[in-house]
């Protein structure tokens, strides 16, 4: 998706949640798991037939694969669940202060450092659900704008694009102030594309001001 | 005119429609006015020092961040019955020059807190020509100047800071 076209879609700030919602349609990772369907029955595998005859074991190679596989996915969805919780809490907890760390970068740090693109579903989901507070969608998209852009990839910027179209100032001002420690091209041409849609002032001015930094 | 300036978050401060006139949100006083015991770090300067008070945060800082600076008159807190005093040895910035400008209000209550964060907040209702903000290609810019003028030593800068000050430095070097 080009950041001209995800910004179009930002122009229209009515019904905010649908439109950031659709912005991550496209680049949603095929993870095979979806929180919002119910997961299959967890059941032990029937690891081993005995053949009496031959008195050799024969694997239900079958059963075994889906036994790691309804094991595996377990296990991440159980991860999801606690990287949902520690990153709330870490919020509730402090609040994000300049040029200070917060607890919630390391959780999100080791979550893409660990899970990668599954980890993105689930700091997409965390930000999603809580979109409308503002201290949590703001807060995550400020600490993804601490960590590298290697690290948070496209996907941070269109992220951040997302936040960009945010009702809510708090959440604006946490997009620009991401895509502008990223920097870059990509970064730039998003705020060069927004700047003239912001309708409050200082932060207008703010945004002029970051793609004068950034153009350097 | 003596001022105090406090580092805030400015869009938390902007009113939401459930705010009342002269009145705060509650997370603009939570986030940005954290007390401990009692007291509240500010920065003494007047309108055309606001940069010091940058470089003094700045030095201090983990990593390079604009930040949103208020400006406070000291007679308006006076007024408020809110006290303040000299704190040099609680300033953390590594420069010298800069650690007298740091006060604390102490002896605060909620209630001074509330008078505080409603100062805020109108100041932020008007636009008022107290708020300042710097992006974090400015606080850059202050930090290299202050390492050039030997006010500050790049070892007293938390690691990622210096490596962005060193970065830029280089850059400069390479353009003259």
């Amino acid at each position: 998706m080009s950041s001209t076209g995800a910004l179009n879609v930002a122009g229209t700030k009515a019904g905010p949640l649908i439109e950031i919602g659709a912005i991550f349609s496209d680049i949603s990772p095929n993870t095979g798991v979806d929180s919002e369907v119910a997961t299959p029955e967890y059941y032990p595998p029937n690891l081993t037939v005995w053949n009496i005859s031959a008195q050799r074991p024969s694997l239900d190679i079958g059963g075994l694969l889906d036994y790691l596989c309804t094991s595996g996915k377990k296990l991440i969805e159980q991860e999801k669940v606690r990287f949902n919780r520690n990153l709330l809490h870490a919020f509730e907890l402090e609040p994000i202060e300049d040029g200070h760390p917060h607890p919630a970068e390391r959780i999100i740090k080791d979550a893409l450092k660990t899970y990668n693109l599954e980890a993105f579903d689930w700091i997409k989901s965390t930000y999603l659900k809580n979109i409308t507070r503002s201290a949590i969608a703001a807060g995550i998209l400020r600490c993804l704008g601490r960590l590298s852009s290697e690290l948070t990839s496209i996907w941070g910027v269109v992220m951040a694009a997302s936040g960009l179209l945010h009702p809510d100032i708090e959440s604006r001002e946490a997009a620009v102030r991401a895509l502008e420690a990223w920097g870059g091209k990509e970064s730039l041409e998003m705020l060069k594309a927004y700047v003239d849609m912001e309708n409050v002032p200082w932060l207008k001015d703010y945004i002029k001001q970051v793609i004068i930094d950034l153009s350097e | 005119m003596p001022h105090l300036a406090r580092k805030i978050i400015r869009s938390v401060w902007e009113p939401k429609p459930y705010v009342p006139e002269d009145d705060a949100r509650a997370d603009a006083g939570t986030g940005c006015l954290r007390t401990s015991d009692d007291t509240l770090s500010l920065w003494q300067c007047n309108a055309t020092e606001v940069s010091e008070v940058v470089l003094a945060l700045a030095s201090s800082m983990r990593s390079v961040e604009g930040m949103h600076l208020v400006l406070l008159l000291e007679e308006n807190l006076n007024a408020d019955g809110i006290a303040s005093e000299p704190t040099p040895d609680d300033a953390k910035t590594p420069i010298e020059d800069l650690r007298s400008r740091h006060f604390n209000l102490v002896n605060l209550t909620m209630t001074q807190i509330c008078l505080l964060a409603k100062r805020i907040a109108n100041k932020v209702r008007e636009n008022s020509t107290d708020l300042y903000w710097f992006t974090s290609k400015n606080v850059l810019n202050f930090l290299c100047n202050a390492v050039v003028d030997g006010r500050l030593g790049l070892n007293k800068l938390e690691e990622n800071v210096r490596k962005e000050v060193e970065k830029e430095l280089k850059k400069r070097k390479h353009l003259f």
